[in-house]
């Protein structure tokens, strides 16, 4: 690489700092609380950083965690576990290695797109694609959200875009190959749907990136095919290195259980349905063997599938309104912001032209990445679709060079100027909205999406626990346990021990996970707690605590019923 | 040669609109109800149903101010066939055929064909984007949908198309010459007529045509001079034309529809709005980032470009089922690659007439994305000759392209069979899936419930009707072809829910019933439950069996 011009590279320190800002700032508080699934890895982390084992007492270098029965893999809880080494369980330590992973993806991006660029375009303009790519990584509402939240997905794609960025130094290099496998092999380990997608992305960098470059330097038909398939050999070895690398997946005693919680989501895969629709379409027209053929159930499904598909390719999904969840969208704004939607199209449009099977790649990998979120029926899916990031942003990334050929066509500088004042103008209105959206609106709108109150149903209950013979609590999940022992006053031994045999614990100690019995409220023994929603405790406490939502209403209720009455 | 295969395209393309036109759709639903039984109204007393002369605007109709043209030009087919499905569906019939036509003409002005032999064989007459054009219309799901049925818009989509193609014909005569023809003057008027009663048949085209017939008058201003008494006559006669919908413009006939059907009417901009604001920090940058206006252009933009959705376009259409038959979107799935390769085709090829294209699109897509719901395939149809112009291209790119590989004819042969293989799923469905599974949306049994009434009614005996599917006086006269002049006597004496009347001579339409009505009643199954010493009369099913009226005796 030529030495680049000092504003560029200040510009790459500058997207840096912007994309720090945007993952680190109010990292523990915004999001305002934790959901679920990082409420269960909160408890692995902590546990399995005080004593190596997770929460059922199983060795923390399994595979496979079964957490609460959604069978979770390693690679964040182990990140997570550094990090509450380091820096003490808080939300914050739980998403760190997220938000470092948010910043270092703006870095790999650049990377990718030097990589991608540096011999086929000018330095300046090879510098400009990879700095934007960075840029749109950096202030991407997709990657933004995700980074700040213990989601093993936003990890698993990273990795994905390392391992990219290997392969495409074996260009240079095949030793490179290695690194490439290994980070591939460790995408698998943090999330599931990587393995899917890497095989194909294997074969088709070898044929769109390595098979081409063969061409020129071939002369017979029957050399071609020698040389491409001895070009093959060190892909299909790391193919099989990574085949071997993730098979203790496989291997795992959890891995069945997974693999039935994984399916028992709806999906496409369920037959019956369409069974069902294909058979009335049948009685309709005569059930004969042309209605048999023309209405077949796989019709049917396949049908589902490319409108599942289709639904990830919306215009409003991708740049105005997102997924409909608001743990994966501000319902503000898409997955990029909305200027990136000119630039797609255009970068389809240009790599069209000069570089057709870059396109073709980088839409194969879009397409296969959607593939796990398109097969259940929820879609479209963010969460389940973040291994298309970083293809969309490649593609983005290059709609630079039409605007930058169109922009140098421009004589007068003053026109020139104006444009450039007006596109900063627009693409920092953008950002500027998104950033005010997401820390001052979002943690009002999506407080209950985050389950707030229920830490703090945790530390009012919890400090109480032993003055009290018996609580109840009732806020309608079933999870609820996991808050409770992530910040209750526990030993990790305590944690292992109530969890040993239990997936979804339903009581713990004096502490019951369920809705008070009104019936038995004469006979009960005092003094206990009860929690529930706000309104709905049906005798008035000795006194009481409610805890307030994000609008300021009330939310929960707990009810303390002393032993003096 | 051409010249013949036109024909024949334009007489199939008639044949697919026009084949089992009276049972599918099964029924008529109640707008075409209405349409017919107003341009009945008029053909007898020159009045419609509300007593209203000759309406020019609008017809009241059930309150939602229809606009006027398709009622007229259904008068002419009452002559012929009688107040029936065949009367009321054939204007649309015929409109579809002129969209099929137009849109071929469209694409050869925009695309002519580059051969100079007077005589084209037969593969290079296939291989041109005209002749596709016009077949990929005459095959089209989405121009099929509208122009079987009664649609108002189909009839205007006519009316623009072939106004756009009268002034893209005065565009290039102002163009070409130097100096200033009659001609010119005469495919501008007949555009400008053409445009204005589309303006007169739908509600979107009020707003589309005017727009696009300033985009085609741009020829005349660029040669301002020689043509700037053109342009004022052309002013002045589009004015006079439109202008009595100008004057109407703040009056219900013109703007009800578009306040009932508003994307903004639930005011969820204005909260999303003032909530920002009141979290923020009210101060005047606060309301200026904040401003509603941001938020209603937002709701704008995620309108418009729903009518993008892939699902929408190509697996399963509209959502409601007199628009799509939900199998199919509005084109066949293959049709994904056709219009890529179309636009791709474009883009390439870049000439200053092709944005006429673009800004009939963007045009067309406003009055359905300020509405709700989208997308919506029924107000958006003004914009279908586009999409059948780019799939013309595509597929002239595409076989033309294939023509010149090595196994050509195997390879399209291979296209025709994918092509082929969709038309028969959709044709089958569409005949015999279709009518049966969506038989209710489209108000089945009411011809059948209406006859049963009329035989089994006795002398001086009350009759009830129930509202539970929709309007049912106006089928009633429909069906019974009552004198409009007794129904118009009546205008001002029955009582009415908007401008629908809620009895008519002794037949009350009710909403609910409460099984203390006596008389010949007509329910759904459901209604007849409250009624335990009723004598059944008859029962009527939809074409899946399933019973949807009962009509019986209580006394």
């Amino acid at each position: 690489m030529n030495k680049p011009h000092m504003k560029l590279v200040i510009a790459f320190f500058a997207i840096l700092l912007l994309s720090m800002v945007f993952r680190f700032w109010q990292l523990g508080s915004t999001p305002v609380g934790l959901y679920w699934d990082e409420a269960a890895m909160y408890l692995d982390a902590k546990v399995v950083s005080q004593t190596f084992k997770d929460m059922h007492g199983h060795s923390a270098f399994q595979t496979i965690f079964p957490s609460y029965g959604d069978y979770k893999l390693p690679i964040y809880i182990w990140l997570a576990s550094l990090s509450f080494k380091l820096l003490g369980a808080s939300e914050f330590a739980l998403r760190l290695p997220s938000a470092i992973i948010g910043v270092t993806q703006s870095v790999v991006i650049f990377f990718i797109l030097r990589k991608l660029s540096e011999k086929v375009y000018s330095e300046k303009l090879s510098w400009a694609v990879s700095l934007l790519g960075s840029f749109i990584m950096a202030v991407s509402p997709w990657s933004v959200l995700f980074s700040r939240t213990g989601f093993e997905g936003f990890t698993g794609q990273f990795l994905v875009s390392c391992a990219f960025l290997c392969l495409l130094l074996s260009t240079q290099s095949k030793k490179w190959l290695i690194p490439s496998s290994l980070l591939a092999i460790t995408g698998v380990y943090s999330y599931y749907s990587v393995r899917f997608v890497w095989p194909v992305l294997m074969i088709s960098f070898w044929s769109f990136f390595v098979v081409p470059k063969l061409f020129p330097l071939i002369k017979s038909p029957t050399q071609f095919i020698k040389s491409a398939l001895f070009s093959a050999l060190p892909f299909i070895l790391c193919l099989l290195i990574w085949w071997m690398g993730i098979s203790p997946i496989f291997a795992s005693p959890n891995y069945p259980a997974s693999q039935q919680f994984r399916l028992s989501t709806s999906s496409i895969m369920e037959a019956t349905p369409f069974n069902l629709q294909s058979n009335m379409y049948r009685e309709v027209t005569g059930n004969n063997i042309v209605s048999r053929v023309l209405y077949h159930g796989w019709f049917l499904q396949l049908k589902e599938l490319l409108e599942n598909y289709a639904d990830h390719f919306d215009f409003n999904f991708l740049f105005m309104t997102g997924d409909n969840n608001l743990r994966h969208s501000t319902g503000q704004h898409g997955l990029f912001l909305l200027f990136c939607f000119p630039l797609l199209i255009a970068g389809f449009l240009y790599q069209l032209k000069k570089s057709p099977l870059q396109l073709l790649f980088l839409v194969i990998w879009w397409l296969v990445a959607l593939l796990p979120a398109s097969v259940p029926t929820d879609t479209p899916h963010a969460l389940r679709s973040f291994n298309a990031l970083t293809p969309i942003v490649i593609m983005m990334s290059f709609g630079l060079i039409p605007f930058y050929i169109l922009f140098n066509r421009v004589k007068s500088w003053k026109v020139q100027r104006t444009i450039l004042f007006i596109t900063i103008g627009v693409i920092g209105y953008q950002v500027m909205m998104f950033a005010a959206d997401y820390f001052f609106i979002y943690p009002i709108k999506s407080a209950s999406e985050w389950q707030q109150g229920y830490k703090d149903i945790v530390l009012n209950v919890d400090q109480n626990r032993q003055k009290y013979d018996k609580i109840w609590i009732n806020p309608e999940d079933d999870r609820f346990f996991l808050w409770y022992l992530a910040y209750g006053n526990l030993e990790a031994s305590e944690v292992q021990t109530a969890m040993q045999k239990e997936l979804i614990l339903k009581t713990w100690e004096n502490v019951e996970f369920e809705e008070f019995p009104w019936d038995r409220y004469p006979t009960a023994v005092r003094p206990f707690i009860v929690v529930t929603r706000a309104g709905s405790l049906q005798i008035k406490p000795t006194h009481e605590k409610i805890l307030y939502d994000s609008f300021g209403q009330p939310k929960f209720e707990i009810g303390f019923y002393d032993k003096n009455e | 040669m051409y010249k013949k295969i036109t024909i024949i395209i334009i007489l199939f393309s008639f044949f697919l609109r026009v084949y089992a036109l009276n049972s599918i759709p099964p029924s008529l639903y109640w707008e075409e109800v209405a349409l017919g039984y107003d341009a009945y109204s008029i053909l007898k007393t020159g009045r419609d149903h509300h007593g209203h002369f000759l309406p020019l605007v609008a017809f009241e109709s059930f309150g939602d101010y229809k606009p006027s043209f398709y009622f007229y030009s259904i008068i002419p087919f009452l002559l012929v066939f009688g107040l029936n499905v065949w009367a009321v569906r054939l204007p649309s019939v015929f409109a579809g055929v002129a969209i099929v036509y137009f849109s071929g003409k469209i694409a050869n002005f925009l695309f002519p064909t580059q051969s100079q032999v007077k005589e084209s064989s037969l593969k290079e007459i296939f291989l041109r984007p005209d002749v596709l054009t016009m077949l990929a219309t005459a095959f089209s799901p989405w121009a099929l949908q509208f122009s079987r049925s009664g649609w108002e818009v189909n009839l205007a989509t006519a009316f623009l198309t072939a106004g756009i193609y009268g002034g893209l014909l005065g565009g290039r005569e102002v163009l070409r010459k130097s100096v200033v023809q009659n001609k010119t003057l005469m495919y501008y008027g007949v555009s400008v007529i053409l445009l204005v009663a589309s303006a007169y048949s739908y509600h979107a085209t009020r707003f589309i045509a005017p727009l696009i017939g300033l985009v085609l008058v741009i020829p005349l201003f660029q040669k301002y001079k020689l043509y700037w008494k053109h342009i004022l006559a052309l002013g002045v006669f589009g004015l006079i034309l439109l202008s009595p919908i100008l004057l109407f413009i703040t009056d219900p006939s013109v703007g009800h529809r578009l306040e009932e059907t508003s994307a903004f009417k639930t005011g969820q901009e204005v909260i999303d709005s003032n909530f920002y604001i009141e979290q923020l920090g009210s101060n005047v940058v606060t309301k200026l980032l904040f401003h509603r206006y941001w938020f209603y252009g937002k709701t704008f933009i995620i309108n418009v470009f729903s009518h993008f959705r892939l699902d929408f376009l190509f697996l399963s259409g509209d959502k409601i089922p007199r628009h799509s038959i939900q199998y199919f979107g509005l084109f066949f799935p293959t049709d994904f690659f056709v219009l890529i390769a179309g636009a791709l085709t474009l883009i390439k090829n870049w000439r200053k007439k092709y944005h006429l294209l673009w800004i009939w699109l963007v045009i067309g897509l406003v009055p359905a994305s300020i509405t709700q719901p989208v997308p919506h395939a029924l107000r958006t149809l003004p914009i279908l000759p586009v999409y059948m112009v780019l799939l013309g291209l595509g597929f002239s790119t595409i076989l033309t392209f294939i023509s010149r590989q090595r196994f050509s004819k195997l390879i399209t042969l291979a296209v025709f069979g994918i092509l082929f293989a969709q038309i028969i799923m959709y044709w089958h469905f569409y005949l015999l899936a279709y009518p049966k599974l969506y038989s209710n949306d489209w108000q089945y049994g009411h011809a059948q419930m209406v006859r049963s009434v009329e035989k089994n009614k006795l002398e001086g005996e009350k009759v009830l009707i129930t509202r539970e599917y929709g309007r049912p006086a106006m089928y009633y006269w429909f069906y019974t072809e009552t004198d409009p002049r007794e129904v118009q006597a009546e205008e001002l004496t029955v009582p009415k829910d908007q401008s629908e009347f809620l009895s008519f001579k002794g037949v009350t339409f009710i909403n609910n019933l409460d099984g203390t009505q006596k008389g010949l009643i007509a329910s759904s199954p459901k209604q007849r439950q409250y009624f335990s010493n009723a004598e059944d009369v008859e029962s009527i099913s939809n074409l899946l069996g399933e019973p949807i009226w009962m009509i019986y005796r209580v006394q």
